[in-house]
C-alpha cells in the first residue's frame, strides 16, 4: 500500500467530483464541456473565416452557396488536466522529529489523494516537485501505472534545500502543453509579488490556479519555548531569540503575509487557501469542487 | 551615618542579585537549538521589534536583578544608624538647649519659631528615649528643669508642650556653661541638642569651648525672616526738663526687612497722642522727632509705637522722663559779692531756679557758677561738666590762660599771655551769636539785644579763644573779644563768662532782656542727653524701693495691660524693697499707692532681638554632620532605622514593574 494514499481517504474521495466551475481545457467524456473550439463530432456554430484559420476547416458547401468563407466549429469534449506542484524545499520538512506530519508529508498526502481522484475520473494529472528549481517532473497521465509512478515519486522525495517557487514556475511553463488546473502546495515563504509575477503567464494562458498554503501550527503561532537558537532549515543561518517576546509580532507578520497573498490571489481570480498541517486536507478538495 | 547588618553571616545572599545576570549570560551562551522553517521572517520581525524590545530586555534584567538583590538584602536586615549613636548598653544623657529668647516669638507659617522648637524637641524626646535628659532654656537667666539630667522624659515633654517664649535676650554663655557642667558630671554617651533660630545678632560672635567627647547637634527652626519694624531708641532732650520747658523727643525706628517700609509712628505722652508717617529704607534706620511740653513737674511716661507687623514684640518703646520743678544753681562766690546778689535776685525771679551758696558735694547741682575763678582744678571742673553739671566760670584776672586750655582738653601754649583786667569809661557792647540756641528767642529782634547795655570792665581774653576747637561763642564784644564762650562736653557745658554783673561796671542787669537772656542761657546749655532714660530689660523681676515707711504694705504694681502684678515686699537697710514675682515684660509698669502712680518702670524690648535674620550657616561646633533639619530623623538615626521593610517594598515594586513591562505589548509593529 502506498505510504501517502490512505484507503479510508480513497473511500471518501469516491463520492467527490469536480463541479461546474471545472469547465477547463481537456475532456472527460460526457462530463466536461470545453468552450475551446476544435475538431469534434458535435456541431457548435458557423463562424466567418479570418486569415490564419485552418483552411481544412472551411465549409466549402456554404462557400459554394454564398460565396463567403465560413468555418464549421464543434463543441470539443476534453479530458481534465491537473498539474500538481509540490514544494520540496527544506522548510517543508518542518517540523522535524515531531509526532505530527511535516508540511511536505501533509502536501504529499494531499497530492497523492488528488492524483488518485483525478485519475479515477479518467482525467490526467502531472506532478512537479521543486525546491530551488524543478527537481522532478512527471508529465500528465491518467493510467494506473502513472498513478503508481506518481506515488513512488512522492514517497522517495526527501526535503531538499532552498526554495524558489518562482524559478520552478518559470521553468515548468514550457512543460505544461495544455492549460488545466494548477495546484501549488507550498509554505509560500516567498515574496507574494514575485510569486504572482511568476504565475501571471499561467493566468494568461487560462489555467485555473489553486494556491494551497500549508503551515505548521508552530508557524502559525510561535511555540512558547524559552530563549532558543533558531536554525534555518534551508540556509542553516542561526538566530538566538526569545520567542515569547516575538510571539505577537510574529502572529501579526504571518497574518499580514497571508492577507497579502489572499488579496493578490483575489485580484487575479485565483484561489488561495491557508491550511494547517493538523487540519484535514479534505476541505481543500471542497475548494477544487466549487 | 553608617550601615549596620543584623545578620552579616547572610551577606553571601547578596550574590543572589547576580542570578538573573548569570542566567541571562548562560542562556545567551548555550541556548537550545531549534530547527525552524524560515528565520528570514523571524529576522524581519526581530528587526521591527528590536528598537522597543531591546531596552525592555535590559530593563527587565535590571529589575529582576534589583528585586533579587533587595530581597537578599532584606534577609541581612541592615540598619541605618548615626555614627554618633550610643553603643548598645551604654547610658545616654541628653541635654536639650532650647532657645526661648524674644526672637523666637517670630511667626513663620501657622506657628511661631518657639512652637516649632518645642514641638520638634518633644518629638525628639519621644523618639530618641535617652536614659537621662534635661532641658535648659536659653533666656536672660538660663536655668535647667532638673538639677541634673533625669529619667522623667514625660515631664520634659509636658513642659515643652506648655512653654512660652520670653521677651528677653538669651544668655548663650550662661546656658552653655550650665549645660556643659551637667554633661561633665554624666557618664556614657553624652549629647547636647541645641534648638534655636540661630539669630545672627546673638550667635555670630558666640564661640564656646566645647569638650570633644560630647556629641553636639544643632537644629534650626528659622525658615525665613519675617518683616519687622522696631522702635529701637527713645531719647528726650533735655534728659530732665523743668516744668513748662519744651521737650524734644527723638524716636529711632529701624526696618529689619529687605523691603522699604512706610509706617505710622505714634507718640503717647501720658495720654497726649501725636503721630506722623515715616518712610524707612530696606534694612535702614530713621529718626522721628516729636515736640511736647510738660506743664507739671513729675514723672512723665512716654510710649512710642509703630503699626503692628508680624513681630509685634518690639513695635513699642517706653521711657519715663523726670520733669523737674526746679534746677539747682550753686554759687561759688562770696555771699556779699555783686555776682551773688544779682544771681540771687535772678533765682528769685525765676520759679524754676533755686540757688545755694557753696553747696555740699553730696548732691551735685545742675548749674555751678564760680565767680573769680583763679584757674584752680580745671580738670575737676571738666569732670563736673562730664557728670552733667553746667559749669559757669568767671575767671579772675589772675587766672592763667593755660587753665582755660586745660578745660578744653588742649595742651598749654607758651605763647599765651596772662589774663588781665581792662576797663573803658565808654564801655563795650556785647553782641549775641545768632547761631547759638541760647539766642534763638532773640533771633527775631522782637525782644531786642539780649545783652543790652554797656560793659565797662572785662577780662582781656584773646580773641583767638573763639577759634579754638570745641569752643562756641554765645556772645562777643563789639571788638571781637569773647563775652560768653561755651565749651561743650559730652554731657553738660562749661561757660567762660566775661560779662560783669556788678551794676557799677554794667547796666545790663537792669535792662529788660537780662532776665530772659540769662534764663535762656541756663536752659539751653544744660546737659544734653545722648542716651535713653534708664529702662529695664525683660526677664529679671522688677524692683522698686522707698525709704518712706508710710509706703510699706500699700504699694501695688500695675503691668503694661493695666493688670495688677504680684509683688513681694522686703525690708532693707535703706527702706522697703518691692520685687515683682514674675519676669518683667516689655511695657510701662506703674508702682501705685491707692491708685496713684508714684513711680514708673519702663521695660523695653532688647534691640538685639529685633533683627530676626538667622545665621547664614548654622554652627556645627566641630561636628560636620550635626546640623539637620529634622530632630526626629536624628533621633530615629540614633535608634537605628531598620531597612528591611523598605527593601521588601522595593523588591515588590521592582517585581511589579517587571511584570508590567513584561506584559506590555510592543506597540509599533505593523
Amino acid at each position: 500500500m502506498p505510504k501517502f494514499l490512505d484507503p479510508s481517504d480513497v473511500r471518501r474521495l469516491k463520492n467527490y467530483e469536480f463541479g461546474a466551475k471545472a469547465m477547463v481545457e481537456g475532456y472527460l467524456s460526457g462530463r466536461h464541456r470545453s468552450r475551446q473550439r476544435g475538431s469534434s463530432i458535435e456541431f457548435h456554430e458557423f463562424r466567418q473565416y479570418v486569415p490564419g484559420d485552418d483552411l481544412a476547416r472551411v465549409d466549402w458547401r456554404v462557400f459554394a452557396r454564398n460565396d463567403k468563407l465560413f468555418l464549421r466549429t464543434f463543441e470539443q469534449e476534453t479530458n481534465l488536466e491537473c498539474h500538481i506542484f509540490v514544494d520540496c524545499s527544506a522548510s517543508m520538512g518542518f517540523p522535524e522529529n515531531a509526532a505530527r506530519l511535516s508540511k511536505l508529508e501533509y502536501a504529499s498526502f494531499f497530492a497523492a489523494a488528488l492524483a488518485w481522484w483525478v485519475i479515477s475520473k479518467n482525467d490526467r494529472v502531472s506532478l512537479t516537485l521543486f525546491d530551488q528549481g524543478i527537481r522532478k517532473f512527471l508529465p500528465p497521465g491518467s493510467t494506473r501505472k502513472h498513478l503508481n509512478d506518481l506515488l513512488n515519486t512522492l514517497e522517495n522525495n526527501p526535503p531538499g534545500s532552498g526554495t524558489s517557487i518562482t524559478e520552478a514556475l518559470v521553468r515548468a511553463q514550457p512543460l505544461l502543453k495544455r492549460k488545466g488546473t494548477l495546484v501549488v502546495l507550498s509554505d509560500f515563504f516567498e515574496d507574494p509579488a514575485a510569486l504572482f509575477r511568476a504565475l501571471n503567464p499561467y493566468i494568461h494562458r487560462g489555467f485555473r490556479i489553486h494556491l494551497f498554503h500549508i503551515l505548521d501550527p508552530s508557524e502559525l503561532q510561535l511555540d512558547d519555548r524559552g530563549l532558543s537558537r533558531f536554525i534555518d532549515m534551508e540556509s542553516n543561518e542561526q538566530l538566538t531569540v526569545h520567542p515569547h517576546s516575538l510571539r505577537d509580532a510574529w502572529n501579526r507578520e504571518i497574518l499580514s503575509h497571508t492577507r497579502t497573498l489572499r488579496a493578490l490571489a483575489a485580484s487575479r481570480h485565483t484561489d488561495y487557501a491557508l491550511t494547517s498541517t493538523t487540519d484535514s486536507y479534505f476541505h481543500l478538495f471542497d475548494r477544487l469542487r466549487a | 551615618m553608617s550601615l549596620l547588618l543584623q545578620y552579616p553571616a547572610l551577606l553571601g545572599l547578596l550574590a543572589l542579585g547576580g542570578l538573573p545576570v548569570l542566567v541571562h549570560l548562560l542562556s545567551r551562551a548555550r541556548p537550545p537549538a531549534y530547527r525552524f522553517s524560515n528565520i528570514e521572517f523571524l529576522r524581519r520581525v526581530l528587526h521591527r521589534t528590536a528598537r522597543l524590545r531591546r531596552p525592555q530586555d535590559w530593563l527587565l534584567l535590571a529589575l529582576r536583578t534589583l528585586a533579587l538583590f533587595a530581597i537578599a538584602a532584606a534577609f541581612i536586615s541592615p540598619f541605618l544608624i548615626s555614627k554618633s549613636a550610643s553603643l548598645p548598653g551604654e547610658t545616654s544623657t541628653v541635654i536639650l538647649l532650647v532657645d526661648r529668647s524674644a526672637s523666637m516669638f517670630a511667626r513663620e507659617g501657622v506657628g511661631s519659631r518657639f512652637d516649632a522648637a518645642c514641638s520638634q524637641t518633644a518629638s525628639f524626646l519621644k523618639q530618641a528615649k535617652p536614659d537621662y535628659a534635661n532641658l535648659i532654656w536659653i533666656d536672660a537667666e538660663p536655668d535647667a528643669v532638673f538639677p541634673e539630667p533625669g529619667p522623667n522624659l514625660g515631664f520634659l515633654t509636658d513642659l515643652l508642650e506648655q512653654a512660652k517664649p520670653c521677651p528677653e535676650a538669651g544668655s548663650l554663655t550662661a546656658a552653655f556653661d550650665l549645660a556643659l557642667r551637667q554633661l561633665t558630671k554624666a557618664s556614657g554617651h553624652r549629647e547636647l541638642i541645641i534648638v534655636s533660630d540661630f539669630q545672627a545678632t546673638a550667635w555670630r560672635e558666640f564661640s564656646p569651648n566645647l569638650p570633644e567627647n560630647v556629641i553636639i547637634r544643632t537644629h534650626n527652626v528659622a525658615t525665613s525672616t519675617p518683616r519687622n519694624v522696631a522702635v529701637t531708641g527713645l531719647i528726650p532732650q533735655p534728659a530732665e526738663p523743668v516744668a513748662g520747658q519744651d521737650i524734644s523727643l527723638l524716636a529711632r525706628v529701624r526696618n529689619f526687612s529687605p523691603d522699604p517700609v512706610r509706617t505710622q509712628i505714634t507718640l503717647d505722652a501720658d495720654g497726649a497722642r501725636q503721630s506722623q508717617p515715616i518712610d524707612i529704607s530696606a534694612w535702614g534706620e530713621a529718626d522721628c522727632s516729636f515736640s511736647l511740653r510738660s506743664v507739671n513737674a513729675g514723672l512723665l511716661p512716654i510710649s512710642v509705637s509703630v503699626e503692628a507687623d508680624p513681630f509685634p514684640a518690639d513695635d513699642a518703646r517706653h521711657a519715663v522722663v523726670n520733669v523737674r520743678d526746679s534746677l539747682r544753681l550753686a554759687l561759688n562766690s562770696p555771699p556779699e559779692s555783686a555776682d551773688s546778689m544779682i544771681l540771687g535776685k535772678l533765682a528769685a525771679a525765676l520759679p524754676w531756679l533755686e540757688t545755694s551758696i557753696n553747696p555740699s558735694s553730696a548732691r551735685p547741682p545742675d548749674i555751678q557758677f564760680i565767680s573769680a575763678w583763679p584757674g584752680k582744678d580745671p580738670l575737676d571742673l571738666r569732670n563736673s561738666a562730664l557728670s552733667g553739671t553746667t559749669v559757669i566760670l568767671r575767671p579772675a584776672p589772675s587766672c592763667p590762660l593755660s587753665a582755660i586750655r586745660t578745660l578744653l582738653d588742649l595742651p598749654a601754649d607758651p605763647a599765651d599771655s596772662p589774663i588781665s583786667l581792662e576797663s573803658s569809661p565808654t564801655g563795650w557792647t556785647a553782641i549775641p551769636d545768632e547761631s547759638h540756641p541760647a539766642n534763638q528767642l532773640f533771633r527775631s529782634g522782637d525782644f531786642g539785644n539780649p545783652f543790652a547795655g554797656t560793659f565797662r570792665e572785662r577780662l582781656r581774653l584773646p580773641s583767638t579763644l573763639t577759634s579754638l576747637p570745641g569752643v562756641r561763642p554765645i556772645a562777643l564784644f563789639n571788638d571781637g573779644s569773647p563775652a560768653i564762650l561755651e565749651i561743650p562736653t559730652r554731657r553738660a557745658s562749661i561757660l567762660i563768662w566775661n560779662l560783669p554783673l556788678d551794676l557799677a561796671k554794667t547796666d545790663w542787669p537792669v535792662q529788660g532782656p537780662f532776665l530772659p537772656a540769662i534764663a535762656e542761657i541756663l536752659l539751653r546749655t544744660r546737659e544734653r542727653s545722648t542716651a535713653e532714660p534708664a529702662y529695664s530689660l525683660p526677664g529679671p523681676p522688677l524692683t522698686w524701693s522707698s525709704s518712706d515707711p508710710a509706703h510699706a504694705g500699700a504699694v501695688t504694681l500695675i503691668g503694661p495691660s493695666a493688670e495688677p502684678l504680684e509683688i513681694s515686699e522686703s525690708t532693707t537697710a535703706d527702706g522697703t524693697l518691692w520685687k515683682s514675682k514674675i519676669p518683667a515684660t516689655p511695657g510701662l509698669h506703674r508702682w501705685q499707692i491707692s491708685g496713684q502712680s508714684i513711680a514708673f518702670t519702663a521695660v523695653n524690648f532688647p534691640e538685639s532681638e529685633s533683627d530676626l535674620r538667622p545665621l547664614d550657616s548654622i554652627p556645627t561646633f566641630g561636628n560636620a554632620d550635626s546640623a539637620s533639619n529634622s530632630l526626629v530623623r536624628q533621633a530615629a538615626l540614633a535608634q537605628g532605622i531598620p531597612l528591611w521593610p523598605w527593601l521588601v517594598a522595593a523588591a515588590l515594586l521592582f517585581l511589579a514593574l517587571e511584570s508590567l513591562i513584561h506584559s506590555r505589548k510592543p506597540s509599533q509593529v505593523n
